[in-house]
């Protein structure tokens, strides 16, 4: 299916953040561009890379280091002790469903980073604004029944169509959904006043599922990139509740995917009925799903 | 008849004069005790509950902000506070306020606090030294502004 090219706006703390000469940058390449804006790259002391539709485009200048640690200030809202938690996580919660990824020189206490000091990269990850047509998977997916499982290598798309299910199932297939949005990006635009939603923003994934089935009695639960032991815990736990889960994980193809020790166990336990693998060509927005029945994964497990 | 007028006109320019400069002195005072308070605010709001800058200063005293000369729905900054109080804080308190005000919000929570600590610190020395100046200072304003309109009053009779 096609996303088409769009003309898109940065958000003001964005453009305030970068430095001009990476925002003039950023707009020259929009428009010698076809593709669709993704990611913007910031390097300390090379030069800043712009992802449109998959493709790589390199900026003009180097940056410094005073200048990634002002990005880093204003990023943060002009508070950084305020987003301490997510920094040593990696990432800068943003609003708009933006997720900016942080890394750099970390301070260590037992074993745990506590502090991220000297930022050398910063990844601004920019939501897709158009909704990919999901009507007739949304309906396959609710007459099959059961969860389904979302899975591609990074930047294939997978959080823009758990926002589009989402949008199809809570709004016009009228079921209650239950967003767990750790990270704030899949609720991102869900703001029509007719859907069916609940947002657990920032809750940990595990929790957020238990949560949301003890307090919100949803019909779907959304969450982004499983994997953990925890999350499979709480997943597990959730079975018996009837409520259907859509996740996604990453995975280059449904056999690697299920090399995860986690994800295996899941399938085992019947979690999943459905899954979806994404394909993307570099440097396209021409976005591919196709859908997998949980007997042929079967196989796969049991080869 | 002309003179007695003109003498008594001096004397309420006089006072009036000492009234104003003690009133500017008093605002000065009130000015940097509201920045201490703001600072002490900062790090109370930052202690407990981890409040992003500008939800802190959205939060502040509104007397404290008129009295910067913020007007009612604007936007407030620190970096705008500062300008504001040009020409009525002295340099080495501009100085402290200024320094603070660029690293606010660039470090983590407990340096942020020391820091928050350390800049209330110095602005207490600074103020607690111009309230215990205030008093004489107003005995000087009083006095040098009455014997300036008694000596002009002199000259003309």
């Amino acid at each position: 299916m096609m996303i088409q090219k769009q003309t898109y706006n940065l958000p003001d703390f964005v453009k305030k953040a970068l430095p001009s000469s990476v925002f003039l940058d950023f707009e020259r390449t929009s428009r010698e561009s076809r593709g669709n804006p993704e990611e913007i790259r910031l390097r300390r002391g090379r030069k800043s890379e712009f992802l449109f539709s998959g493709k790589s485009f390199l900026g003009e200048r180097c940056i410094g280091r005073e200048e990634m640690q002002d990005v880093f200030y204003k990023l943060c809202g002009g508070s950084v002790y305020a987003h301490a938690e997510t920094v040593c996580a990696g990432y800068i919660r943003a609003e708009g469903g933006i997720r900016i990824g942080v890394c750099g020189r970390a301070v260590l206490s037992g074993g745990k980073v506590t502090a991220v000091h000297d930022i050398s990269s910063i990844n601004i990850r920019l939501p897709c604004k158009l909704l990919p047509s999901v009507k007739d998977l949304a309906d396959s997916l609710v007459d099959i029944g059961g969860g389904t499982l979302i899975f591609s290598p990074p930047g294939g798309g997978k959080t823009t169509f758990l926002r589009a299910l989402a949008y199809e199932i809570s709004g016009r297939l009228g079921r209650r959904v239950a967003i767990v949005d750790t990270n704030g990006e899949i609720s991102a635009g869900l703001d029509n006043e007719d859907l069916h939603i609940d947002i657990l923003e920032g809750y940990p994934r595990g929790e957020g599922i238990e949560i949301a089935i003890r307090v919100m009695n949803p019909e779907y639960i959304i969450c982004d990139e499983i994997g953990s032991r925890a999350e499979a815990n709480a997943i597990l736990a959730a079975r018996n509740s009837g409520v259907s889960i859509i996740a996604s994980a990453h995975g280059e193809s449904a056999e690697r995917l299920i090399e995860r020790e986690e994800i295996a166990e899941l399938h085992r336990a019947g979690i999943f009925e459905n899954y979806l693998s994404l394909e993307r060509k570099q440097g396209q927005s021409l976005c591919k799903y196709t859908l997998i029945n949980r007997k042929n994964i079967g196989g796969l497990i049991d080869a | 008849m002309h003179k007695i007028i003109g003498a008594v006109l001096l004397l309420i320019s006089a006072f009036l004069c000492s009234l104003y400069l003690i009133s500017k002195e008093k605002k000065h005072v009130e000015l940097l005790g509201g920045f201490n308070e703001l600072i002490r605010e900062i790090y109370k709001q930052i202690e407990m509950l981890n409040l992003p800058v500008p939800e802190i200063l959205e939060r502040a005293d509104e007397r404290f902000l008129t009295l910067c000369g913020i007007r009612e729905g604007e936007a407030i900054s620190l970096e705008k506070l500062i300008d504001l109080t040009e020409n009525r804080l002295d340099p080495k308190e501009r100085e402290i306020i200024m320094s603070f005000a660029s690293g606010l919000g660039r470090c983590y929570r407990d340096e942020q606090l020391r820091l928050c600590k350390y800049y209330s610190g110095e602005l207490e020395s600074c103020l607690a030294a111009r309230k215990n100046d205030y008093p004489k200072k107003r005995k000087l304003i009083i006095t040098l502004t009455v014997c300036a309109a008694l000596g002009i009053i002199i000259l003309i009779i």
